[in-house]
């Protein structure tokens, strides 16, 4: 056996990688070269030194102070996660005013749906086609229903943030309210006199998209003025 | 409140039987572990794997109990590692707070809990590195060891006093030198593992190795320790 070759299998043999075959050629060569004897003996000491090095332990603050930044990091992540979710909307927000959202997102697409079913069962039987007015009156209704929900929960969202308001942003509020309502007024009476009208309803229906948009905007304004604590017009 | 399974573990790493008491542990909220419960953690509980899984689990969700027991499990032998890359027991300190602080933030990025230790090791070896790079740039001495020059002696600062002649040997190894020795004759890892930690082929880690304690004898010779 070369010195070259015993002495990568000196080092591995420390590892105890090493076969038989290898160990009996490796015991042989270092029986008549005593370089490499030499070598095996003075890894085998480092080896036995690096295992018997001092162990260190660290002090009883590390944890403590470990922790504690943890907890500071925890805080900075959450008032970075907060402000996010106050910049995209209102969705996840209080849970009224995510439920409202949804509910309006819902009679949407109630809507959709209704008018696509619409288009694509007009060419049916007039049997048929009866049928079909009686389904789509229903989901306008269903959908109306929604929206009214929604503009409740909206309203009452409103409601409950309180606090002084701007007068002119109260004006503003008021005149485009009174505008949606009567609006909604109007329809209301137009669908009484023509309940199948389901043009009258979709348009009805509009509107009240329209107030539901238009609550919401007053939350985000209402938020906005107190925080900057000067008026803001929508 | 806990599930039953949150439960048995609880029971399993504290040895605290019942799960009534353990819902009452809960509820004090602990900030910290018993020195009793330190050595049940230290001692028996995260030599199974399933267990450490389940505090990465946990510690992933925010759980500052299941985070100190993987410190308590952890931090001797990082500690160790880490103050044979800087030998200055602050700064070493310093050092272990920044890598059980990066562990517990980027544990979503730890692809699968198996590998966690070698992970672990990994972000300590770098965060050493980088440590080292920029003290070399900036070429600044830590004060104790200023403290023996500025007086013209060339005696040791106290930290040097309590290192024996191996540890002057693995100080003046060279980066990849000197993590291959450290973590393979001194913290115990084989040369599968030191390969996965380092990305490297296993064949490097062994002739790296070996390169090592070639200089490290070679050091050890020219003062007579060896």
């Amino acid at each position: 056996m070369r010195c070259s070759r015993a002495k990568r299998l000196i080092s591995e043999c420390l590892n105890g990688k090493i076969n038989d075959t290898q160990n009996l050629n490796l015991e042989q060569h270092l029986g008549s070269c005593p370089d490499c004897k030499q070598l095996f003996e003075d890894f085998q000491a480092i080896v036995e030194r690096a295992k018997n090095l001092e162990k260190l332990t660290p002090s009883g603050q590390s944890w403590l102070k470990i922790r504690e930044k943890l907890e500071t990091e925890e805080q900075k992540a959450l008032t970075v996660r907060r402000q996010k979710r106050g910049r995209l909307n209102l969705l996840f927000q209080p849970p009224r005013l995510k439920y409202a959202s949804i509910g309006a997102l819902l009679a949407a697409f109630i809507i959709f749906v209704g008018l696509f079913g619409l288009q694509y069962w007009s060419g049916r039987s007039n049997q048929e086609g009866e049928d079909l007015q009686k389904y789509t009156l229903t989901k306008l209704n269903e959908a109306e229903l929604h929206y009214q929900l929604a503009i409740k929960a909206l309203w009452e969202a409103v409601s409950a943030q309180g606090g002084a308001e701007d007068p002119q942003l109260a004006e503003v509020f008021k005149t485009n309210l009174e505008i949606i309502d009567s609006s909604i007024t109007a329809f209301r009476q137009f669908i009484l006199q023509e309940p199948d009208n389901n043009e009258a309803r979709i348009y009805l229906l509009a509107v009240y998209r329209e107030k539901v948009d238009f609550l919401n905007k007053m939350i985000e304004a209402k938020k906005t003025s107190s925080s900057k604590g000067i008026g803001t017009t929508l | 409140m806990l599930n039953p399974a949150a439960n048995t573990m609880l029971e399993r790493m504290y040895g605290i039987v019942g799960v009534q008491s353990v819902k009452m542990e809960q509820k004090e909220e602990r900030a910290f572990l018993t020195q009793e419960e330190k050595k049940s953690v230290f001692a028996t509980d995260l030599k199974d794997p399933s267990v450490l899984k389940d505090l990465i689990v946990r510690s992933r969700n925010g759980d500052i109990q299941a985070m100190e027991a993987i410190y308590e499990r952890f931090n001797r032998s990082i500690f160790n590692l880490v103050y044979r890359y800087t030998y200055n027991r602050e700064i070493a300190e310093d050092l272990l707070q920044d890598i059980f602080i990066k562990i517990f933030t980027r544990l979503q990025d730890l692809r699968t809990d198996d590998t966690f230790v070698g992970w672990l090791y990994r972000i300590a070896i770098n965060t050493c590195y980088s440590y080292l790079r920029k003290n070399t740039l900036q070429r600044t001495l830590p004060l104790s060891e200023m403290e023996g020059r500025m007086n013209g002696h060339t005696y040791e600062s106290g930290d040097r006093m309590i290192k024996g002649s191996l540890d002057d040997a693995i100080q003046s190894l060279s980066g990849k030198l000197k993590t291959i020795f450290l973590l393979h004759d001194v913290q115990g890892f084989k040369h599968r593992e030191i390969a996965l930690m380092l990305d490297c082929a296993v064949g490097t880690s062994k002739s790296q190795l070996f390169k090592a304690r070639m200089k490290i004898r070679k050091y050890l010779k020219n003062k007579q320790a060896l």
